[in-house]
């Protein structure tokens, strides 16, 4: 079984709530229990962070597979990119999401964060995020 | 003692801060996400949290503890046993509490909190840093 859905999200206090009822309907029966929860922490860090430092509607996308869960948050502001260069990522927000998942970045020039959060459980280090998805042909389109 | 009517004020307040309207409203306290009972235990003061501490609701902990931090009382346990998510804004909120508690006679304590809770503890690498009661 594989879900795959985008929501789209007013950016105000309650977007991060929603987003996380959302993710919670429609993957609970997808993947086991710790990784619901550690999706919805994801989501729910990268939710609030746009709704802080972002503008315009929040876009989340999620996809999950036999082995991970995606996710991706985007928004209309000028960009993460340069602050994950000059390695000043240092919100706790995204120091929570690079430990969650296996892997995760910023595609270049945009609001747009994504991350991988293994079924199996296997991530749980600290990983560094990558500017891009360099090896997934398949990815969205990178505005920048 | 507050109670429910507490949290009701107090977000009847965020939601003029933030222009949000709260749904339903008057006289029907239930309707947060976050619910602050405020009860007076043989140690001081027990703040109990039940509901969800993110953006929306870590504002109206801080108003209940900051006010809670202005009575005399000589210990503050922060019960976040019912708290059934929490993120790092709502993490924030704890953080500064503690922070302020000792600056000013270290009177708070906290449950040790659900398993997510422990869980964002421990990635936060905050479980030796706040003050929990003992198990």
């Amino acid at each position: 079984m594989s879900v795959s859905f985008s929501i789209h999200l007013v950016p105000d206090l309650t977007a991060s709530r929603i987003a996380r009822e959302t993710v919670r309907r429609r993957i609970a029966g997808e993947v086991p229990p710790a990784i619901l929860a550690d999706v919805m922490l994801a989501v729910s860090e990268l939710v609030t962070n746009a709704v802080i430092h972002g503008s315009g509607p929040i876009e989340l996308r999620i996809e999950t597979d036999d082995r991970v869960v995606k996710g991706e948050v985007i928004d209309a502001g000028g960009g993460l990119e340069r602050q994950v260069r000059a390695g000043e990522a240092t919100g706790k927000g995204l120091k929570i999401v690079g430990q969650l998942a296996e892997r995760w970045g910023v595609f270049q020039g945009t609001t747009h964060v994504w991350f991988e959060i293994p079924i199996d459980g296997s991530s749980g280090r600290p990983s560094a995020p990558a500017l891009g998805r360099p090896d997934d042909g398949d990815r969205p389109g990178n505005p920048g | 003692m507050y109670d429910l009517t507490w949290t009701s004020d107090v977000f009847r307040r965020q939601s003029d801060i933030f222009g949000i309207t709260q749904p339903g409203s008057q006289g029907s306290p239930m309707n947060e996400q976050l619910n602050i009972s405020t009860v007076q235990d043989d140690n001081g003061v027990r703040v109990v949290v039940e509901g969800e501490l993110d953006l929306s609701t870590a504002p109206l902990l801080d108003a209940a503890l900051i006010a809670t931090e202005a009575t005399p009382a000589t210990t503050i346990t922060l019960d976040i046993d019912g708290v059934s998510f929490i993120d790092s804004t709502g993490l924030r909120t704890l953080l500064e509490a503690h922070a302020r508690s000792q600056q000013d006679g270290n009177r708070i304590r906290l449950t040790r909190g659900s398993p997510q809770a422990q869980r964002l503890f421990a990635l936060a690498a905050v479980d030796d840093v706040l003050p929990f009661v003992d198990p």
